[in-house]
């Protein structure tokens, strides 16, 4: 008891004076409190302090005055003080100080749901080991995006469930290989190892199934998953004639393999006694289905390189992907039926390497400055950190199209980009197979701030978003700024990129304030605002009614 | 269309290369247990050649594959093949969820003579079993992305092996789901949250949900496999099994890897005790080798780390009222553990026959030699072996600093020492192996011939099979010796064994009833044991003995 005392003293005495942030957490929905969540109020990863609630869904702590993020977790899902949903990328703060009233708060729980449901064929039988993926639409970096979220597999009861999940729009493909056809293929494979001539017999395949049980993804349904709901998604599965697909890799052999001697004739199994033909693919080859807003779903499929085939492929379209001599190499095709063959030219994947340079000499970061390449879209990132001589690489690097970026705590960003060995175009580099791309980055500090607090009258508006869009527009959603609002109605833009802007505030913060045509309302009533180098500016912000985006 | 997909794929006619007949053969599919259909069953028809076709085939230097027809059953599991000509067939049934039938109840195991139609042929399937649960903690809420193991247990040499068969994850409701299981006995074990090294790059670690763990238990409660309870699973068994698991605060152990190869993937373990354990939560900077151990409840515990099979460190840490802060683990290459065995007497016989090669008595005697193997604690990993060679030198390559168990197991002799750098490892069979720097050699000192032991098993009635178990009352190097008898039936005479090359010495000798699953190597195990008989063996004599009593 002593000690502890001494310890409150020593704290208040050291921090001069200590706030009270106190509140109760309740269920976004229904209101009731929300018991056993864990709270984590931190200015830092360094320093975090922490609480749980108790049957009432009360909280407190008592904090020096300072700036604090506010996270509550449970049962698996982590949510962040003043998020509008669960899957909102924004919070508030909370402001603690002799002005502030942070002994009152609210923290709004939205309790995840489920999705779940059975996957049987059109004979009625469960099918087990089923994939079912789920794709998600949602706003990052101010843009909405569809993306791959999750997926799941099949029991032996064609059941599959996937929790906790925030409410949302998704959608839903289940795709299954039939579990007989491996048998059947078995001694097929057999006869035609010994037998080259013998055709690729057609295999059953299972149609993909889109939610609401489609076949083609243009007609796919979206789901409305509302938070805390639990949806049923049952999926059963067309039976087709797949199609064989033989990707040819045309400089897999140049050599073509000699046959192995059959010993006195007896019967062989897996063995080829035929050379393989010299553009046989010697490695593995996957497809992926083209499904809705051409996200790529896992689609189980094997390839043998005895037979060179891909049996029982439903008609869809593909990335036909090839790994293995000679490198890398996909293709997207069309696919309806019967034999279809697919030239790939094995090439290395994508390596990058450059080098960082200093807009304004004499600069340097104070802390480690990261290159990323975001991927324009997925949004998924990778980065290295750049060596003391501004060098930095990737050995191997998935093709697609990649926004490069500097990350950093000093907010460096990218004044000029070249580069060789890659397409560019607005920022984004295409890397495709066999490519080597030389990278030269500027890195400019050419930024600026700005801070103040969102207005409605005389009152300061909390968990408003603030914007900041660029006067001349962009395609670049890093152009793009925005600001959710602290408790107090306060905000601050750090590192802003020096240049003309817009600034507007709304009191939505599920805007698309990157999409050039979503906030097109805004910017014609907002206020122009220049941001020059290095400069700091205080600025308030008059709250504008939010707009109904229209939709075609 | 589901009409016409269900009745083009009711028969494959893909394989048959099955001579046309007029015979048919119909029957039904029915689950062992139950007596119940088992509708869309995969029924195969396998055509097997008779020995003047196969002649024929031979001369004609005619590849030879199966000739089959393939059907999947009806809703009533029952199936026909047609148009058969006379001849020899086996019949098989395949369906998810079942074990593979391959035989006709009539003639289990062989193949059906077809030389008139036949009907009503049941193919009976034996159903896998299942286990499936539920995981609370103590306030009765599900326990998401626990991280469910099934083990067997095998007893392999006298040592009990704990065999991970596999594992799942909890879902959001805290149910999991274990199926297809083959007959035997299984535990299962909650051994922590699911996950394994997240690698990031960039300054701060992603934040896991890790404030509440729990103590790796079975199902039932046991924290060790000796007190838990097995699951016997037979044909059909669907066996439930839930836990409660008593959530903890959890903390973190937080350190960094020395010689850490960077982006290059590490797999951490913390491991108590001999219990298999999984690969835990952890978060780990690319860059640096920083990580972040995440759910770690209070204990003492070995934390190893390996990156691949590069490289590999351990450290023993505590955690205790708080996170674990600044442990270093360094990551070392593997080392050779090398040794030499040197004979006593009579020089070593060249090998007439490759080591593993069959134990064909046929009058050459078998040269002395030993193998040396290295053994994780708890016996759950065979590390290497190491045949000597003809010079008597053998090497164990790879092997990552820790300490090991050393077995010897000789033949054509006996060790009268074994020893590595003064210690004598036929009283203390353990060896520890340093980071970076080979262990001192291993030094066997080998006497061919040794004495002869004869026991014999009268007891009455007599019993078809029965071990020999023999225990030395020294420190030799073969321990305790085991040795299965069995009886021809019909004949009378009692069980009896011959046990050569033994170290001289006191024995006891015991009778056990079987010779299987036992685990003879267990100290606790032999203490238990009562009714030996006691004899001394000589060098180059034979001794001989009775034991009447079986130890139950």
């Amino acid at each position: 008891m002593r000690l502890a005392i001494l310890a409150i003293a020593a704290a208040l005495t050291a921090a001069g004076q200590s706030f009270h942030v106190a509140g109760i957490v309740v269920d976004a929905q229904g209101g009731s409190p929300v018991n056993r969540a864990h709270l984590i109020l931190s200015t830092s990863r360094t320093d975090e302090r922490y609480a749980v609630t108790g049957e009432d869904g009360r909280f407190s702590f008592d904090v020096p005055k300072g700036k604090y993020g506010l996270i509550a977790e449970r049962r698996g899902s982590r949510q962040t003080f003043g998020a509008t949903g669960p899957s909102s990328t924004f919070g508030s703060a909370i402001i603690t100080g002799p002005d502030q009233d942070t002994g009152h708060l609210v923290f709004r729980w939205h309790t995840p749901g489920a999705i779940f449901g059975r996957v049987v064929d059109d004979r009625g039988e469960a099918v087990e080991n089923a994939t079912v993926q789920l794709i998600r639409e949602s706003i990052s970096v101010g843009k909405k995006r569809v993306a791959a979220f999750t997926y799941t597999r099949t029991d032996d009861l064609g059941n599959y469930r996937i929790g906790p999940l925030g409410g949302g729009t998704y959608y839903l493909v289940a795709t299954a290989e039939p579990w007989y056809v491996k048998q059947l293929s078995m001694f097929a494979n057999v006869r035609r190892n010994n037998d080259p001539n013998q055709p690729t017999p057609p295999e059953p395949a299972y149609a993909p199934s889109y939610y609401q049980n489609v076949t083609d993804p243009r007609s796919a349904a979206p789901l409305i998953l509302n938070p805390g709901a639990e949806a049923q998604v049952d999926f059963t599965l067309r039976t087709v004639t797949g199609a064989n697909v033989h990707p040819v890799c045309l400089n897999a052999n140049p050599e073509p393999a000699q046959p192995s001697p059959l010993p006195n004739n007896r019967p062989n199994f897996g063995v080829s006694p035929v050379p393989i033909p010299p553009n046989r693919c010697q490695g593995t080859v996957n497809l992926y289905l083209h499904g809705i807003g051409d996200v790529e779903t896992v689609f189980a499929a094997t390839y043998s390189p005895l037979t060179g085939a891909i049996s029982g492929v439903p008609p869809g379209r593909y990335s036909v992907r090839y790994s293995g001599n000679g490198g890398a190499m996909r293709k997207i095709v069309d696919i309806s039926g019967g034999d279809v063959t697919v030239d790939l030219a094995a090439l290395p994947q994508p390596s990058v390497s450059g080098t960082v340079a200093f807009k304004n000499p004499g600069t340097k970061p104070r802390a480690t400055m990261y290159v990323r390449l975001v991927n324009d879209a997925t949004g998924a990132a990778i980065a290295r950190a750049i060596e003391p001589d501004g060098s930095f690489s990737w050995k191997s690097v998935a093709p697609g199209t990649y926004r490069p970026q500097i990350t950093g705590t000093d907010g460096f960003y990218i004044s000029n980009l070249v580069a060789r060995g890659a397409n560019s175009n607005q920022g984004v580099i295409d890397l495709i197979d066999g490519a080597s791309v030389q990278l030269q980055l500027v890195a400019s500090d050419e930024t600026g701030r700005l801070k103040g607090f969102v207005m409605n009258g005389d009152k300061p508006v909390p968990e408003a978003l603030v914007v900041l869009a660029p006067r001349a527009g962009s395609t670049d959603p890093y152009d793009y700024r925005g600001f959710q609002t602290e408790l107090d109605g306060s905000f601050d833009f750090l590192n802003l990129r020096a240049g003309d802007y817009v600034l507007f505030a709304v009191e939505r913060a599920d805007l698309e304030y990157a999409n050039p045509e979503a906030v097109k309302p805004y910017v014609n009533a907002g206020k122009p605002f220049r941001v020059e180098p290095h400069g700091v500016y205080a600025e308030n912000v008059t709250v504008t009614p939010f707009v109904n985006p229209i939709r075609q | 269309m589901r009409g016409i997909s269900a009745g083009f794929f009711l028969t494959f006619s893909l394989i048959a290369q099955t001579p046309a007949g007029d015979y048919s053969i119909a029957g039904s599919v029915v689950n062992n247990e139950t007596g119940e259909p088992v509708r869309n069953a995969l029924v195969t028809l396998t055509r097997v050649p008779g020995m003047e076709e196969i002649q024929h085939r031979q001369q004609n230097a005619q590849i030879w594959f199966p000739a089959q027809k393939t059907v999947l059953a009806g809703a009533g599991g029952e199936f026909q093949f047609t148009g058969l000509a006379e001849g020899e067939y086996n019949l098989a049934a395949n369906k998810p969820g079942f074990n593979p039938f391959f035989a006709t109840p009539s003639q289990p195991r062989s193949s059906i003579k077809i030389t008139t139609s036949m009907s009503g042929v049941e193919l009976k399937m034996a159903a896998l079993g299942v286990i499936e649960g539920k995981v609370v903690d103590q306030f009765g809420e599900p326990v998401a992305h626990a991280l469910i193991n099934l083990y067997s247990v095998n007893i392999n040499d006298g040592f009990r092996q704990i065999v991970s068969v596999r594992n799942v994850d909890t879902n959001d409701r805290g149910l999991y789901r274990l199926w297809n299981l083959a007959p035997g006995k299984y535990y299962v074990k909650a051994i922590g949250k699911n996950g394994g090294t997240y690698t990031y790059v960039g300054d701060s670690a992603p934040r896991y949900e890790a404030w509440e763990g729990f103590e790796p238990v079975y199902a039932g409660g046991a924290r060790e496999l000796d007190s838990a309870t097995p699951i016997v699973i037979v044909a059909g068994t669907q066996a439930q099994a839930d836990f409660n698991l008593k959530l903890e605060p959890a903390f973190k152990i937080r350190g960094t890897l020395q010689n850490y190869t960077q982006h290059q993937p590490v797999a951490f373990q913390l491991r108590q005790g001999s219990e298999p354990v999984a690969n835990s939560r952890v978060a780990l900077n690319g860059t640096t080798g920083r990580f972040e151990i995440e759910d770690v409840v209070e204990g003492s515990y070995v934390l190893r780390a390996m990156q691949g099979q590069a490289t590999r460190g351990e450290i023993p840490v505590s955690v205790k009222d708080g996170d674990a802060k600044d442990i270093s683990i360094a990551l070392s290459p593997p080392v050779a553990v090398k040794g030499v065995v040197h004979y006593l007497g009579a020089p070593a016989k060249p090998r007439t026959k490759p080591p593993g090669g069959d134990d064909d008595d046929d009058g050459a005697e078998a040269p002395a030699s030993c193998n040396v193997s290295l053994h994780e604690p708890g016996g759950t990993l065979d590390f290497g072996h190491a045949a000597n060679a003809q010079s008597g030198n053998f090497a164990i390559e790879n092997v990552f600093a820790g300490a090991y168990q050393v077995r010897l197991y000789c033949n054509g002799g006996y060790a009268t020492s074994a020893a590595a750098g003064g210690i004598d490892l036929l009283a203390n069979p353990n060896l520890l192996v340093q980071a970076g720097s080979p262990p001192p050699p291993i030094e066997i000192n080998l006497k061919p011939g040794g004495g002869t032991l004869k026991a014999k098993v009268a007891v009455d009635p007599k019993p078809d099979q029965a071990a020999v178990l023999l225990i030395p009352a020294f420190a030799a190097s073969t321990g305790p010796l085991l040795q299965g008898l069995f009886r021809f039936p019909g004949l009378s005479e009692d069980l009896a064994i011959e046990l050569p090359n033994l170290a001289p010495g006191d024995y006891v000798a015991y009778a056990l009833p079987q010779f299987q699953n036992v685990e003879f190597r267990n100290p606790t195990f032999l203490q238990s044991l009562t009714g030996g008989v006691s004899v001394r063996i000589e060098d180059g004599r034979t001794a001989e003995i009775t034991i009447s009593i079986i130890v139950k």
